[in-house]
């Protein structure tokens, strides 16, 4: 390499680095007038009499709105913003817990997805016990737009040709990084090999998961596959509509729900998989997270193990499939969870609380 | 003055006028929802949205419009309308330093995803 090539890359380096750090300190004033500029105005126009704001991003924009035009300020933490996944630089985070700071006991209301993360906010930021909203699907789904539709898939067991004395196993929701999905594929292939089970299911284990891929993930997850042996069988599926995906993942035996306690916004997590493989009916093998944990043993919706031990996965996996009929739900308990985690349940304390205002 | 107008109602009439001014007003708060992604998946967005409207709320979304998404820049879905406007920082120091077009002009944007429609 030529001695102006090496300085001209040093010095795209330092300026780079510079360039980000002093981006990551104005980060948010960045996004706040950015957005501003752009629906401030128009929004005000509209003179809206509650502003709700989804993402801490749209919080300052949502609050300026709500102080012009008198209106109620409405706050959704999707999750727990100071300490998401990928984890925020220092910068960032300081910049997200004065945001927090500042705007959340303006709110007057503040909903979030887990009794934990409002449990978090309300001793953090001394507002009200935040609003809890589940992010369950709907019981009876609504049209969705022609773009969204998944037409002819009806059925995960028939698409993807699982015999019936196969046991099939769903994974729903992106497969991306640091969702513990190897760690299931491992766990899953120790538990293919036990011979009670193989006596059981003569099919063997199927492992389908439905939702968009990361391609990096997947390799590694294929080269895990390899490494154990090729015990179970592999299947990574499209994503489905959301309005279909309870129906379609219907005819699987039961629903893995990994999770890695990574940030704290994991580790409080309840995510939509666990809500869909409870309207769907299935048995759960489910990460032992804070909330999670406690629900699924609360409602006997399956079994937790520890979330970063593959064998303590296999075992859990192993005593919901060899005892099947204790972890399948009969009709009057699926309908008692209905009415319980369903959205119509949760949009019920949304529009009590909005109509409070 | 309302009271003097109240009158020849009687006091259940009177209640009857409140509570047809108070439903009057559910269904005419207007609730603006401001979401930061181009809101085409994001489902609770789209759930919350839709349960305030079918509960009498005139409720809009405002998301990003970005190109090659192929998305409308105004639609209407289950009674929410959802607006989308671009939001490009550099378009905006642009618009703001050299005078360029505003980003997110309704018009300009319509142009751009007509032409994205196939």
């Amino acid at each position: 390499m030529s001695l102006t090539s090496k300085l001209q890359r040093l010095g795209n380096k330092t300026l780079n680095s510079r360039f980000k750090k002093l981006s990551l300190m104005f980060h948010t004033v960045f996004c706040d007038l950015s957005l501003r500029i752009v629906f401030q105005d128009e929004i005000a126009a509209w003179n809206p009499d509650i502003v709700h704001a989804h993402d801490g991003i749209a919080l300052p924009l949502a609050a300026k709105v709500a102080q012009k035009c008198d209106a109620k300020l409405v706050f959704d933490s999707h999750e727990l913003e100071t300490h998401r996944n990928p984890p925020l630089p220092w910068l960032r985070k300081m910049q997200v817990i004065h945001l927090e700071k500042t705007y959340l006991p303006k709110a007057d209301i503040v909903v979030t997805v887990g009794h934990k993360i409002a449990e978090y906010l309300e001793k953090t930021y001394r507002i009200r016990r935040p609003l809890v909203l589940y992010n369950s699907p709907r019981k009876t789904p609504l049209p969705i737009p022609e773009r969204l539709k998944t037409h002819d898939r009806t059925d995960l067991r028939d698409e993807l040709m699982v015999p019936p004395n196969a046991f099939l196993i769903v994974h729903t929701g992106n497969v991306t990084f640091n969702r513990g999905i190897e760690q299931s594929v491992i766990g899953l292939s120790k538990a293919a090999e036990d011979p009670q089970f193989r006596k059981a299911y003569k099919g063997g284990i199927h492992f389908a998961m439905v939702g968009n891929t990361v391609p990096a993930v997947v390799k590694r997850i294929e080269a895990l596959h390899l490494k154990y042996g090729e015990a179970i069988s592999l299947h990574f599926v499209p994503p489905i509509a959301p309005n279909q995906i309870i129906d379609y993942i219907k005819t699987a035996d039961a629903s893995i729900s990994p999770g890695i306690p990574l940030v704290l916004s994991y580790e409080f997590g309840m995510p939509n998989k666990l809500f869909e493989a409870i309207l769907a009916g299935l048995p759960i093998v489910a990460a032992d997270l804070v909330e999670k944990k406690k629900l699924v043993a609360e409602y006997g919706l399956g079994m937790s193990y520890q979330a970063d031990d593959t064998d303590r996965l296999a075992e859990a996996f192993l005593e919901v499939s060899l005892n099947y009929e204790i972890y399948e739900r009969g009709a009057n308990r699926q309908a008692e969870l209905n009415e319980l985690f369903s959205w119509e349940a949760q949009e019920q304390k949304l529009i009590e609380a909005y109509s409070a205002l | 003055m309302t009271a003097a107008l109240m009158r020849p109602l009687g006091r259940s009439g009177a209640r009857w006028v409140m509570l047809v001014a108070m439903l009057q007003k559910v269904e005419n708060k207007r609730v603006a929802m401001v979401v930061p992604n181009i809101c085409n998946l994001d489902y609770r967005v789209v759930k919350e949205a839709e349960a305030l409207a079918a509960s009498g709320y005139d409720v809009r979304v405002y998301c990003i419009w970005k190109p090659g998404i192929k998305l409308p820049v105004r639609e209407e879905l289950n009674g929410v309308t959802y607006i989308r406007r671009e939001w490009n920082l550099v378009g905006l120091i642009k618009h703001k330093l050299l005078g360029a077009p505003f980003p997110s002009d309704t018009v300009r944007l319509k142009n751009r995803y007509r032409e994205e429609d196939p």
